[in-house]
C-alpha cells in the first residue's frame, strides 16, 4: 500500500523565513492570464480560436520594454509538459511596453494575443476517455525578457468533453468604502462582488470506471497591493479580508479563480487616506520641531 | 559479699531463661522495587550465627529465635548488602524483608555474549538497550539509528545502507503493519516496554524475509510475564499510558498483557500555536490546528504454554493518527484549505510453535486485520481501504550437527479499495516536487486483491571441524499485483578464525514489489537488488559480560529497474494515457561499516560509523547521488550508571544531504503558483549534520514498586540542523529550514 509522507508536507508548510510577500507588488510580476475560453469543446473538428489577456505588474520597473514570445502546445504526461512548441506571434513586433500602464502604476492587463486550436478532436483522439472528457491541456508559454530580467508564465487551456463547459468568473467591482478606509485607521472590509453568470458553477467529472460525478467550482480569492495591506491576502469564497489604507495613492488588484483554469481580473486605483496623510504631516512636522 | 553473688546468680538466671525462651519468626524475602520473591537466600541472624534459607516462595522461618534486638544479615551476589537490627519479644508469621538490587535493568534480559545467530547479517537491540538510549526517547526503532548503516532522518523512517526508507519493510512479529510509526515519526506504534527486541536486517539478509530492496525492521514482542502482576503507568510531555500483565491461573503457563498509549501532543501544539498567535503582530501563526492532532495504540497479548510442547499465543495491536483542520487557509501555497488526515490498522495475531523434539520445531502465525488511510488536504481526496492476512510458517529441523535446515512460507493476501481524487504532485518521487495545484487531477478509483507469496528453503552446513558454516538458501517469491515470479539464490559462508573472531560473506538477490494505482501493475516492475557484503566480528570478552566487540564490513548493492515518475505517454485500451511510473532507474550503494561496543559494570559506549556512497542514473546522463547519499555517518553514544542514575549521551555527524537546486521559477496560472526550474539533479548539500543528546534517568526504589523520572534532551546545543530549503513564492530568494532546534521531554513512570 502507498505510504504518505504527509508529515514532511505538513513540516514544509510551518517552517517558512520571512520571504517577500506572494500579494505585495512591485518587481516585475504576472498575476493572471484571462482566456476568453478557459475550455473549448474537444469534440469540435473545426479551428477553436482563444483570446488571452496576460495581467502584469512592473511597478518598480517604471515602464520599460519587454520582448514577448508566446509558444503553444498539448501538454502531455502528469506535470505540465511541452515537447514540439508552436511560435505564436504577439502584437507590435512581438513586445509589450509597460508606459502604457503609467496610469494604474505600470499594473494592469497587457495586449491580448490569440492562438489558435486547431481540430480539437483529433488533437485528443488519442487520448483515453477519462482524459477526453474530464480535459487535457492545451500550455500557452509567455516569456518576457529585458536585459537578465525574465519572466515565464504558462496558462493551460482545457480541450475537454463535457458538455457544459467552463466560463471565467466575472467580478462585477471591488467592494470597499472608500470614505471609511479615508477617515479611519483601523483596517476595513474589502470584498469582491460577481455579476450573477459568474457565479460558482456546477461541472461533471468522469472517474475511472466512467461514472459522471456532479461537482460545484469553488473561488479562491487572491488580492495583490502595493504600500497597502490586505489580509489575508487569498481568501476563499465566502471569507472576507481587511484592507489597511496608505497614506499613499495605491494599487490593489483582485484576482478570482474558479480553480478550473477560470480567471477574472479587476484593477483598483485607490486615492491615499486622508487620515493617514494627516498623521504623516504631523509627524513630519514634529520631527522638523524636535530637530528644532 | 554474698548478697552481690546472689544477685548475678539471679541476674544469670533470668538472661537466660530469656535466652531459652525464643520465638518463631517467619517471613518472605522480596526483591525491593519488583516485589519478586527471592529463593535460596541465606539470612544470618548475630551473634548467635542462627541461620534459615528461603524456599522456592522466598519463604523462611527461624523455629527458635532469641528475645531481643539481634543483627540480621543477607548477602546475595547482584544485591546490596541486606543489615539491619531487629527485636522480637513474641512470635511473628508476616515478617518482610526487601533487598535492593545494585542495578535495575527493565527486565531480566539477559545479553549472552555468544549467540549464534540464524541470519549473520541481523543486528538485535534488546530492550534495556533501547529504552535507555540516548536520542531515542525509549523508542525502539529510533534506537535503531544508533547502530551503523542507518541514515539520519528527521522523520524516524529508517533508510538502511543508502536504499531509501520506502525500501525498508516494516515488521510485527514477522507479519507486514502499514505504519511503523506514529505521525512526524514520533514513536513507534507499539508500546516501547512490550517489545522484546529490535530486529535490523541490512545488506544480505536471509530468505526467512523478502519483498524489501533494502532492508527489513522487525519487532519481536516479549512474552508477558507469569511471576506475579506486573503494572506501569507513564505520563511525559507527548503522551501518556500504560500497561498491566501477569499470570492467569493459579499455574505460571498463562499469561496476559494489556497495554496502550494516548498522545496529547497535538493539544500541546495547538496550545503553543495559540501562544505565538496572541504573541505574533499580524495574528497569524503559519501552522494552526483547529482540531488537535492525536494518536492511539493498544496491544492485548495472551500467551498459553501449558502444553509442554505446544506454545500459543494470541496478539492483538491497534494503532491510530488523526490530525485534522488545519486552519482555512488559502494563502497557503501548499494547501488550500483544511487538511484530514486519518490512519489506523489493527492485527490480530495467532501465533503457534509446537517442539517434537528438541532438533525438530515447527512455528506458524497468521495476522488478520483492517488498514485505513483517508487524506484529506484541501479539496484533494486519498482513501486506502485494505483488508491484509498473512500467514508464516516454518517447520526446522536440525538433522545432525553438521547440518540444519527450515522450510517456511511468507504470504500476504491484500484486498484494497483504493479511491484517489488528488494531484499528481502527491506521487512525484523526486526531492523537489512540482506544486500539487499545478500537477494533473488523479481520478481513480481501484478494487481488487493480491496474493503475495513467498516461500523459502535455508540450510545451515557445518564443515571443517566446526570452523565454517556454509548457508547456501533460496527464496521464491511470487506477486500477485504484478503477475511475476522470481527465484532469488541467498548465500552465506562464515569462517570462525579463532575463538572470539568470525568473518563472514554473504550475497543474495531481492525482489521488491511497487506500486502503482490501477487492478493490475502494467508493465511496471518489481525493483531488483543484489547484496554482496563482508563482515568481520571480533569479541575481547572471553564469554563474560564485560569487554570489547568489534564488528565491522564492507557491503555493495546493485540496484536496477527502479521506479522513476516519467512524462511519457502509453498506449493502452482506452487510448494514450501519461505513463506516470517506469522502470528505467539503476544505481549502486557501496560502503563500509564499523561497531565498536564497550561495556562495563556502569559503563557503556558505543561507537557506530558508516561511509556511504550511494548512486543513482535515470537514463538520461550521468550518474547522480541519491538523496540517501549520507557519506559520514558517526555515531557516538554511552551511558554511565552509579546508583540510581544513569546518564547517557549521543553525539551524531551526518554529511549533508544533497538536494536539487532551483533555477528559479515558472508561474502557472492555471493554479497561481510557481512550479520550479530544477538545476542539475541533486547536485547540492545541505549542511552538515550534526547533534548532541542527553539524557538523565532517575529512579527511586520502594519495597513494592519503582518510581522513574527522566530528562531527555534533543539537540542540546541547539545546532541548526536543515530539513529543507524553503523559497519564495517566485523561486528568486531561497533560505534553509531547520529542525526543531532543541527538544526536551521530561517524563515520569511509576512501575510494579
Amino acid at each position: 500500500m502507498k505510504k504518505f509522507c504527509w508529515p514532511m508536507l505538513i513540516l514544509s508548510a510551518c517552517n517558512v523565513p520571512d520571504f517577500q510577500e506572494f500579494s505585495e507588488l512591485g518587481e516585475l510580476r504576472m498575476m493572471g492570464i484571462v482566456a476568453d475560453k478557459p475550455e473549448i469543446d474537444g469534440t469540435r473538428t473545426d479551428d477553436v480560436q482563444v483570446v488571452l489577456t496576460p495581467y502584469l505588474s512592473d511597478i518598480l520597473g517604471a515602464g520599460r520594454e519587454f520582448k514577448v514570445s508566446v509558444v503553444s502546445c498539448l501538454s502531455r504526461g502528469a506535470r505540465p509538459r511541452c515537447l514540439k512548441p508552436k511560435l505564436v506571434p504577439y502584437p507590435n513586433n512581438n513586445t509589450f511596453d509597460t508606459r502604457v500602464l503609467a496610469e494604474n502604476n505600470y499594473t494592469g492587463a497587457m495586449d491580448a494575443v490569440t492562438i489558435t486550436i486547431a481540430n480539437p478532436a483529433q488533437l485528443i483522439a488519442a487520448r483515453a476517455a477519462q482524459s477526453r472528457y474530464n480535459g487535457i491541456d492545451y500550455l500557452v508559454i509567455f516569456t518576457l525578457t529585458r536585459g537578465a530580467t525574465s519572466l515565464i508564465a504558462v496558462k493551460a487551456i482545457s480541450i475537454a468533453g463535457r458538455e457544459n463547459l467552463n466560463r471565467n468568473p466575472e467580478i462585477e467591482k471591488i467592494v470597499l468604502d472608500e470614505e471609511l478606509a479615508s477617515s479611519t485607521l483601523k483596517p476595513i472590509a474589502i470584498d469582491v462582488s460577481f455579476t450573477p453568470a459568474g457565479q460558482q458553477e456546477n461541472y461533471t467529472e468522469m472517474s475511472v470506471d466512467g461514472s459522471i460525478d456532479s461537482l460545484t467550482e469553488s473561488y479562491v480569492i487572491t488580492w495583490f497591493y502595493r504600500r497597502a495591506s490586505i489580509t489575508p491576502a487569498r481568501i476563499l469564497f465566502g471569507q472576507q479580508s481587511k484592507y489597511q489604507s496608505s497614506p499613499f495613492a495605491h494599487t490593489v488588484v483582485a484576482v478570482v479563480k474558479d480553480r478550473r483554469g477560470g480567471t477574472a481580473v479587476k484593477v483598483k486605483q485607490l486615492p491615499a487616506s486622508a487620515r493617514l496623510k494627516e498623521l504623516c504631516q504631523q509627524l513630519v512636522e514634529a520631527k522638523e520641531f524636535c530637530e528644532g | 559479699m554474698r548478697l552481690n553473688l546472689c544477685w548475678k546468680i539471679i541476674s544469670l538466671l533470668l538472661v537466660t531463661s530469656e535466652a531459652l525462651a525464643g520465638v518463631r519468626i517467619a517471613g518472605t524475602v522480596f526483591e525491593k522495587g519488583t516485589a519478586k520473591p527471592l529463593a535460596q537466600v541465606n539470612i544470618f541472624v548475630l551473634p548467635e550465627a542462627l541461620q534459615a534459607t528461603t524456599d522456592e516462595a522466598g519463604e523462611f522461618v527461624f523455629a527458635d529465635l532469641p528475645v531481643g534486638e539481634r543483627e540480621w544479615i543477607i548477602n546475595v551476589t547482584g544485591y546490596k548488602r541486606f543489615k539491619e537490627k531487629f527485636t522480637y519479644e513474641e512470635d511473628r508469621t508476616e515478617v518482610k524483608i526487601y533487598l535492593e538490587k545494585k542495578s535495575y535493568p527493565e527486565f531480566e534480559t539477559t545479553v549472552v555474549g555468544k549467540v549464534e545467530r540464524r541470519d549473520p547479517v541481523k543486528k538485535t537491540l534488546q530492550q534495556e538497550e533501547f529504552l535507555r538510549m540516548p536520542g531515542a526517547g525509549g523508542d525502539p526503532v529510533r534506537a535503531v539509528e544508533n547502530l551503523p548503516g542507518v541514515g539520519q532522518s528527521f522523520t524516524a523512517d529508517v533508510a538502511i545502507q543508502g536504499s531509501p526508507s520506502a525500501d525498508t519493510k516494516y515488521l510485527i512479529e514477522g507479519h507486514e503493519i502499514p505504519f511503523m510509526f506514529h505521525f512526524f515519526g514520533l514513536n513507534t506504534v507499539a508500546v516501547p516496554e512490550t517489545v522484546k527486541s529490535v530486529d535490523f536486517l541490512s545488506a544480505g539478509y536471509g530468505v526467512e524475509f523478502g519483498r524489501a530492496a533494502g532492508g527489513v525492521i522487525n519487532l519481536n514482542l516479549r512474552r508477558p510475564r507469569t511471576d506475579r502482576m506486573h503494572g506501569m503507568a507513564f505520563v511525559d510531555f507527548t503522551a501518556a499510558g500504560g500497561y498491566l500483565e501477569g499470570k492467569l491461573g493459579r499455574d505460571e503457563k498463562r499469561s496476559f498483557f494489556l497495554g496502550g498509549r494516548y498522545s496529547y501532543l497535538g493539544e500541546v501544539i495547538k496550545r503553543g500555536a495559540e501562544v505565538a498567535r496572541k504573541n505574533s503582530e499580524d495574528g497569524n501563526v503559519p501552522l494552526a490546528f483547529s482540531t488537535a492532532p492525536t494518536y492511539y495504540d493498544l496491544n492485548l497479548s495472551y500467551h498459553d504454554a501449558r502444553h509442554e510442547k505446544l506454545k500459543f499465543s494470541f496478539i492483538t495491536l491497534a494503532a491510530k493518527d488523526k490530525v485534522v483542520s488545519l486552519r482555512e487557509d488559502a494563502q497557503n501555497t501548499v494547501f488550500a484549505g483544511t487538511i484530514f488526515g486519518e490512519f489506523e490498522f489493527f492485527r490480530l495475531i495467532p501465533k503457534l510453535s509446537y517442539q517434537f523434539s528438541p532438533t525438530i520445531k515447527f512455528e506458524t502465525s497468521v495476522a488478520a486485520g483492517i488498514d485505513q488511510q483517508r487524506f484529506r488536504p484541501g479539496r484533494q481526496k486519498l482513501n486506502f481501504t485494505n483488508q491484509l492476512y498473512s500467514w508464516r510458517s516454518e517447520y526446522r529441523n536440525k538433522f545432525s550437527p553438521r547440518y540444519e535446515f527450515a522450510v517456511g512460507t511468507d504470504f500476504v493476501y491484500e484486498r484494497f479499495h483504493h479511491e484517489v481524487r488528488a494531484s499528481e504532485g502527491f506521487f512525484d518521487e523526486s526531492d523537489l516536487r512540482t506544486p500539487l495545484e499545478a500537477t494533473k487531477l488523479l481520478i481513480t478509483e481501484d478494487r481488487g486483491d493480491d496474493l503475495r507469496q513467498g516461500y523459502y528453503l535455508s540450510n545451515r552446513i557445518t564443515v571443517v571441524a566446526n570452523k565454517l558454516i556454509l548457508t547456501p538458501n533460496l527464496r521464491y517469491d511470487y506477486f500477485g499485483w504484478h503477475a511475476r515470479g522470481y527465484l532469488q539464490p541467498r548465500a552465506g559462508v562464515a569462517y570462525q578464525v579463532n575463538d572470539g573472531a568470525k568473518l563472514y560473506f554473504n550475497s543474495g538477490l531481492y525482489y521488491q514489489p511497487e506500486f502503482e494505482f490501477g487492478e493490475d501493475a502494467g508493465d511496471l516492475k518489481p525493483s531488483k537488488s543484489i547484496h554482496y557484503a563482508l563482515k568481520y566480528e571480533h569479541d575481547w570478552r572471553g564469554g563474560s559480560y564485560d569487554g570489547f566487540t568489534l564488528a565491522t564490513g564492507i557491503f555493495y548493492k546493485d540496484l536496477r529497474d527502479l521506479k522513476l515518475n516519467s512524462s511519457a505517454q502509453v498506449e493502452t485500451e482506452d487510448g494514450l494515457v501519461p505513463e506516470r511510473f517506469n522502470n528505467d532507474g539503476k544505481g549502486s550503494v557501496r560502503g563500509a561499516e564499523l561497531l565498536l561496543k564497550y561495556k562495563k559494570s556502569a559503563t557503556y559506549l558505543n561507537i557506530g560509523y558508516t561511509y556511504t556512497r550511494s548512486r543513482r542514473n535515470d537514463g538520461s546522463g550521468e550518474d547522480y547521488p541519491a538523496q540517501q547519499d549520507q557519506t559520514h555517518n558517526l555515531n557516538l553514544s554511552g551511558s554511565y550508571r552509579w546508583g540510581n542514575y544513569t546518564l547517557a549521551s549521543r553525539f551524531r555527524y551526518v554529511t549533508g544531504i544533497p538536494y536539487t537546486p532551483v533555477r528559479g521559477g515558472v508561474y502557472f496560472e492555471n493554479a497561481d503558483t510557481y512550479v520550479p526550474l530544477a538545476g542539475e539533479k541533486l547536485s547540492a548539500r545541505f549542511k552538515d549534520f550534526w547533534q548532541l543528546d542527553v539524557r538523565l534517568d532517575r529512579r527511586w526504589i520502594f519495597n513494592t514498586w519503582i518510581l522513574s523520572l527522566y530528562v531527555d534532551i534533543q539537540n542540546i546545543t541547539l545546532r541548526d540542523n536543515q530539513i529543507g530549503t524553503a523559497y519564495s513564492f517566485d523561486y528568486s530568494q531561497k533560505a534553509p529550514t531547520y529542525f526543531i532546534p532543541i527538544l526536551p521531554t521530561f517524563g515520569v513512570k511509576g512501575e510494579f
